[in-house]
């Protein structure tokens, strides 16, 4: 199992090297660079812009460039943020820290939802509940999250009281320890109903077809024909084998949400990776660029290891790393 | 020590020895689908059959002859779609065939053994782990310890080889001989007095078959009762107290194992076994063969459901279905040829 997760990590490594290169050469290959803008200020004299130039290299042949970038980073060095004016690594953990205590909660609050709901359905199936909410779980499927965005920005405004922007509120530094964490999860609360929404009902559908599926597996008539208590059949028995596919959803919606949740957390100025990224698309800020697809990569791969892993842990049938074995 | 305790059990068990303890009766035991609706049919009809204590009784026939659904009913676990009549007395407790009371037979009264011990063992659990659910439910055996030593002495029972080891093994890493075992030993682990087994050797190869099948044949021979649901005539005679026969949900004949391969009564029995024997001696130069097909329940002819396909059809088989009869001591027919007339 340890070989397993070292072997994976190594290969992630190679991944993003690889992803890291293809980036550096696609924003090379887009015309104009961040030093452009500053050449088109009148207030900025060539002369600065050419001292800048020539401190971060950007003179240089690309290639020679990427292997600066590289060596730096090795020595935990993502760059500068031309725009910010601040380290990459700095920001973009930053903005990262804040996308994963977003998607956390929005993971949390889906499976949550989606898991109990979904087990019912299946138990009550064609039953008045699990029409109602399989209709519910297609209408929330049917709206994009943009236009749910929109709907429910403008009904918070309506109402009043709840944040519809940002993260924290401007006296957020003058709140108390309590204050803080109340402010936080009001400025969350409709992000994460926004994203939950479409999530939870998509799980909702899957977690109720397993259930289907796996209800109907012999092993389920064999442990109700032992004498086990019903829940102990749906909640044991089945749910464990239903829950399998599951798993691999959790790691491709881990991975999912870093881009899915871009949308919401630019409506909502969440200060997020997917704010971070499109600025930093848009400004051709170089270092940061590269900084962001590392950033999210690693969300991707560990997303997926995570997924693996509980994948082995939940199914005894998977061994780790032996070739060959079913 | 406790000779005081066990001397009125030995009494008991003497007397049990005469007078074989009745363990379970079938009375009229009905399986109709859908019912009530244009498509409703009867997929079991009347069935009536008792097991006794160290008896083993098997109940023969074709697929969709309903042998499994009786068997699925004696614990209420027939589908949703099917509502089941008659009664079912276990032991000393009568139960309506419809009443959902059944359920709490299920392992500590009656055992249960399926036909595809691949499917039936839930594969992300470990056997330890399996007996030591059923044992904290069904015995509140709570000791980790103590689960684990009946456990292993159960699959010794079972005769799986090296218990000690396969009990920390999960369903995938044995095979399939191993698993219907651990499937058997699991089923006892209620410690119940019927085990119903069904068609427990299909999925096995031929020379594990017999061997499955005198396992069986042990665990009743220790006591118990074992309801076995079979297609295979001649393989269950052998080790079998009595056999029912069944037809398109009818039960046909009803009768000691010798007996009714020796002197089938029924037409159908006598077409079973005629083609049976024929390949064990392989004297024949074709094989005998039954013309025609089993009609599906929801497509049964009326009067005895085999006459389209009977060499001693009479004009009243169309019409009715006969009453059950006794044309040799032990042995009961359901058949207008046989006297059914009685």
């Amino acid at each position: 199992m340890l070989g397993f997760v070292i072997r994976r990590l190594l290969v992630a490594a190679l991944l993003l090297l690889a992803a890291s290169f293809l980036t550096f050469m696609m924003i090379q290959l887009a015309p104009g660079d961040y030093l452009a803008q500053l050449r088109m200020n009148p207030q900025i004299g060539d002369d600065v812009v050419e001292q800048m130039a020539e401190r971060y290299g950007l003179n240089d042949p690309v290639l020679v460039q990427y292997g600066r970038w590289l060596g730096n980073l090795a020595r935990g060095d993502m760059g500068f943020s031309f725009v910010h004016e601040r380290p990459v690594a700095g920001l973009v953990w930053e903005h990262l820290r804040n996308t994963i205590f977003l998607m956390t909660m929005v993971i949390l609050v889906t499976w949550l939802m989606a898991l109990p709901m979904g087990i019912y359905c299946a138990i009550k199936q064609n039953r008045l509940t699990d029409r109602v909410l399989s209709a519910l779980a297609f209408v929330g499927l049917s709206i994009p999250n943009f236009f749910l965005c929109l709907v429910v920005m403008w009904l918070a405004a309506e109402i009043g009281g709840i944040p519809v922007g940002g993260m924290t509120s401007a006296h957020y530094e003058y709140l108390s320890w309590g204050g803080k964490v109340v402010d936080v999860a009001l400025h969350m609360a409709i992000p994460v109903l926004v994203i939950a929404t479409g999530a939870m009902a998509g799980l909702q559908r899957v977690t109720r077809g397993n259930m289907l599926e796996v209800l109907r597996q012999q092993y389920v008539t064999t442990a109700r024909a032992r004498g086990l208590p019903e829940h102990r059949v749906i909640y044991v028995h089945a749910l464990r084998n239903a829950i399998n596919p599951l798993i691999t959803i959790f790691g491709y919606q881990f991975a999912l949400l870093v881009s899915g949740a871009a949308l919401v957390e630019i409506i909502y100025s969440w200060p997020g990776m997917g704010q971070l990224i499109l600025e930093a698309v848009l400004t051709q800020d170089l270092y940061l660029v590269v900084g962001v697809v590392l950033g999210s990569g690693l969300m991707l791969i560990l997303g997926n290891l995570l997924a693996d892993i509980l994948l082995g842990v939940n199914d005894p049938r998977i061994k780790f790393g032996e070739r060959g074995a079913s | 020590m406790s000779l005081p305790n066990a001397q009125p059990e030995n009494n008991a068990s003497g007397a049990a020895a005469e007078e074989p303890r009745r363990i379970l009766e079938v009375r009229n035991l009905s399986v109709e689908f859908y019912p009530g609706s244009t498509r409703a049919f009867h997929a079991v009809v009347d069935a009536n059959f008792e097991i006794e204590a160290g008896k083993m009784v098997s109940v023969v026939g074709e697929s969709g002859c309903g042998k499994t659904l009786s068997a699925l009913a004696l614990v209420g676990l027939t589908p949703p779609a099917a509502r089941c009549r008659g009664t079912i007395v276990h032991g000393s407790r009568s139960f309506e065939a419809s009443s959902s009371a059944l359920a709490r037979l299920r392992g500590r009264d009656v055992g249960m053994v399926f036909q595809e011990p691949m499917t039936a063992l839930n594969p992300l659990f470990s056997l330890d782990r399996q007996f030591r659910e059923v044992l904290r439910y069904l015995r509140g055996v709570e000791d980790r310890k103590e689960a684990r030593d009946i456990s292993t002495e159960l699959l010794d029972r079972v005769g799986l080889d090296r218990p000690e080891r396969r009990v920390n093994q999960f369903p995938h890493q044995l095979s399939g001989g191993q698993r219907q075992r651990a499937m058997i030993a699991l089923a006892l682990a209620g410690e119940p007095s019927l085990l119903i087994a069904d068609e427990p050797t299909t999925a096995l190869d031929a020379t594990l078959e017999r061997r499955v099948m005198e396992l069986f044949r042990k665990l009743a021979d220790e006591g118990l009762g074992v309801l076995m649901i079979s297609h295979d005539l001649p393989l269950v005679a052998d080790v079998s107290d009595r056999v029912v026969v069944m037809y398109s949900g009818y039960t046909v004949e009803n009768g000691p194992a010798h007996q009714l391969v020796d002197a089938p009564q029924h037409p159908y029995t006598r077409g079973l076994v005629a083609s049976a024997s024929a390949i064990v001696l392989g004297d024949t130069p074709r094989l005998p063969v039954i013309p025609g097909e089993v009609p599906s329940p929801d497509r049964r002819p009326g009067g005895c459901p085999f006459h389209p396909r009977c060499p001693e059809k009479l004009d009243r088989c169309e019409s009715e279905f006969p009453p059950e009869s006794e044309p040799v001591a032990g042995v009961r027919t359901a058949c207008w040829a046989r006297g059914g007339d009685q």
